[in-house]
């Protein structure tokens, strides 16, 4: 009744309020990061902790307190570009960033299919990323900052050969297309023919490295391929890779 | 264009900004709950001392 009397106060209703703002804030800041694992490992180790106070198991206690601070140390070296990427993140504003509609969305991937469909006709090899929860950060760095809306005819320009940025690959985030030129980790698996191409391997590594999906447009025999999760399924109509994409990208939008 | 603005004319979807996200920010809740219960525990304890 104490309990529920202090509850009903002005100053514990703020408090509460504040205390929720700055941890849904630090989850934000770790979410699409290797860093949210390690958050989840903490918060069970949180919740042990508090049982075993309230068990009275002291011994237990006793190394949880002092192994906290040495994991905490722990923590802020091995997370560095993570937290160095929240701050940055931070600093620039996004906190509040939204997410765009379902139906944005769908106008983005139809943007995606369409230039394919226009790059695999004209023989125009193409390499686009599209990140779904895991962070592409290193491979945005390694390209062409762009943060352009997302459009068939954008993508159709960047791949255009002879232009500037057609080397490498493209990444694109909801409806944005983030950055071109980008050198996306090789696929070291000996199962891929040998038949595939620096691009095909390219999008496969990335797709092994992360969850995005990766839409390959070759150059050489004009098919459209996409690497999920390491797996390439080749020689997709543009209506497959629509279907795809929309069952990938819009599930839980 | 400010906030308020933008929310008048529909540009900010009230009802996606409450939802999305829904379990981060149940979960943040409820930790935030549990943090606030466990101190004010631990200095009322402390005061009774």
């Amino acid at each position: 009744m104490d309990l529920i009397i202090r509850f009903l106060n002005w100053k514990t209703i703020s408090e509460i309020i504040i205390l929720w703002a700055v941890i849904y804030q630090i989850f934000l800041f770790l979410q699409g990061t290797k860093a949210a694992y390690l958050l989840r490992g903490i918060i069970i180790l949180l919740i042990s902790f508090l049982v075993f106070q309230k068990l009275g198991l002291f011994v237990l206690s006793w190394l949880f307190t002092k192994l906290f601070a040495f994991f905490v140390i722990l923590m802020l070296i091995t997370l560095q570009p993570e937290l160095r990427e929240g701050l940055i993140r931070l600093g620039r504003g996004h906190i509040f960033y939204m997410e765009p509609k379902k139906e944005e969305i769908e106008n983005a991937i139809r943007e995606i299919v369409a230039a394919s469909g226009a790059m695999a006709r004209k023989r125009i090899g193409a390499l686009i990323a599209i990140r779904r929860e895991l962070s592409l950060k290193n491979v945005i760095e390694s390209g062409v900052t762009l943060q352009a809306d997302l459009s068939g005819e954008l993508l159709q320009n960047i791949f255009y050969p002879s232009a500037p940025l057609h080397d490498g690959g493209v990444v694109v985030e909801g409806t944005r297309l983030i950055a071109s030129a980008c050198l996306f980790p090789l696929s070291e698996n000996p199962q891929l023919e040998r038949t595939l191409g620096m691009r095909h391997r390219a999008g496969v590594g990335l797709s092994e490295n992360s969850d995005a999906l990766v839409v390959i447009v070759s150059e050489e025999t004009g098919s459209i391929s996409l690497a999920i999760n390491g797996q390439l399924t080749r020689n997709l109509s543009p209506n497959d890779l629509l279907t795809i994409l929309k069952g990938q990208l819009t599930k839980t939008a | 264009m400010n906030i308020l603005k933008r929310v008048l004319l529909k540009k900010i979807n009230l009802k996606g900004v409450a939802t999305h996200n829904i379990w981060l920010k149940i979960i943040s809740l409820l930790i935030a709950i549990v943090v606030w219960i466990y101190v004010s525990g631990e200095i009322t304890k402390g005061v009774r001392i």
